[in-house]
């Protein structure tokens, strides 16, 4: 810390910052508290503390389910919806589109499915 | 500017509350409403708020994340997002915060923070120079005129040498940029950095204020918590008494954000607004 500033003021908040992520990140995300239960504010807060935030708050609950899925004790259905609902936002696009990105998968899978020309 | 009279914050949580209390007959009825700017997008409005708008209630976008207060200039990205709501939202003004919210990043050699939070920026002759520079950045880019907020702050910063009245006065006599007075940032302040709200209100320029927030927060271990998820208590009540016996609001907007109460709590919230305002002598100016 630089000096001049109140140290029981700045880990008060540092403290709310991170609740405020904790608190935050369940509301835009309400599928992870509902998979860890209890769990999920101590994972949370230990995670805030080891990682800065570097955007938004979409952005920091893909990171804290990454972090989570390494590190916590998980049961095994925990841990297989954290990588399913991990595994539903990553890549380049939101993987359950709508209709559109429905029709797109579908045409990529149609020529696919064509047989290679020769020549 | 317009009269904008008393307020709420939308939020997609409490739209149907908001909407009943657009149209409500009583002194908790409200005539404009902000909504966190951030959270919309402009060619898919939440028809919560596209049916208020056709009833002739304003809609302010309050954004949160432009980090005026920082050190680099504000991104022209983000300037074009809040422009772009302001026109989708036909807003009279658009506000924002006098705040940091990010800090490194490439031009600093250091990894790129985002506090997710609006912090203080310091209160020194240096922050206010980066400051109004910002601003007047900031309203070169933005089709309405800019309103700022002075925000709730749980610390202060080694090198604050003016008065949080003296900074704003400064900065809207430089820029020209309005003042959006958080009564309850003014509360938390005083609680936590043993600041006199008053002195802050004594030192407004008359004519800068555009409308004034109030809001809930809680009191941890000598710490005030500026929550906006715990009713209005008396002493933002009387901060905001004392600013009416100075100050000719032109609105007043309750803000809140989380353990959202049903509908008659929020009623009686607004009405204890406008008691206030009214004891104040200055019932007329708010409608």
């Amino acid at each position: 810390m630089p000096p001049g500033f109140d140290p029981a003021r700045m880990k008060a908040q540092k403290a709310a910052l991170a609740a405020k992520r904790a608190n935050v990140v369940a509301r835009i995300a309400p599928e992870l508290p509902r998979i860890l239960g209890d769990g999920y504010r101590p994972a949370f807060l230990r995670h805030a503390h080891r990682t800065p935030m570097d955007g938004g708050y979409r952005h920091d609950a893909l990171a804290f389910a990454r972090d989570v899925l390494g590190r916590a004790e998980l049961t095994r259905r925990q841990r297989g919806e954290l990588a399913q609902w991990l595994y539903e936002r990553s890549g380049p696009a939101p993987r359950r589109g709508g209709r559109i990105v429905r029709l797109l998968a579908g045409l990529r899978t149609v020529r696919a499915d064509r047989p290679a020309r020769r020549g | 500017m317009e009269q904008l009279g008393l307020g709420i914050g939308w939020r997609p949580e409490i739209a149907d509350a908001v909407e009943e209390l657009a149209s409500a007959e009583g002194p908790e009825r409200v005539r404009w409403v902000e909504v966190v700017a951030e959270n919309i997008c402009p060619g898919h409005l939440p028809d919560s708020l596209v049916r208020l708008r056709g009833r002739g209630v304003t809609v302010v976008p309050h954004g949160v994340s432009l980090g005026l207060g920082g050190a680099e200039r504000p991104d022209p990205q983000r300037l074009a997002a809040l422009a772009e709501r302001a026109e989708a939202l036909g807003a009279p003004l658009v506000t924002e915060h006098i705040a940091f919210v990010r800090a490194g990043g490439a031009a600093t050699g250091s990894p790129r923070l985002e506090a997710g939070h609006l912090l203080p920026v310091p209160r020194s002759r240096d922050a206010l120079e980066v400051l109004v520079e910002n601003v007047r950045i900031a309203q070169d880019s933005l089709p309405v005129p800019l309103a700022l907020e002075n925000v709730a702050a749980l610390f202060g910063w080694p090198d604050d040498d003016m008065g949080e009245g003296a900074f704003l006065a400064e900065l809207a006599g430089r820029t020209g940029v309005k003042l959006l007075v958080d009564v309850a940032n003014l509360h938390t302040n005083r609680v936590n950095r043993g600041e006199d709200p008053v002195e802050a209100l004594d030192a407004l320029p008359d004519g800068a204020l555009a409308y004034v927030h109030v809001a809930g927060g809680a009191e941890r271990d000598g710490i005030w918590h500026d929550t906006h998820a715990h009713p209005v208590p008396g002493p933002v009540l009387e901060v905001l008494e004392a600013l009416c016996e100075r100050h000719r609001p032109p609105g007043v907007l309750l803000e809140r954000d989380d353990d959202f109460p049903p509908l008659p709590e929020l009623a009686g919230e607004l009405r204890s607004v406008r008691r206030v305002l009214e004891r104040s002598g200055r019932s007329s100016r708010v409608g």
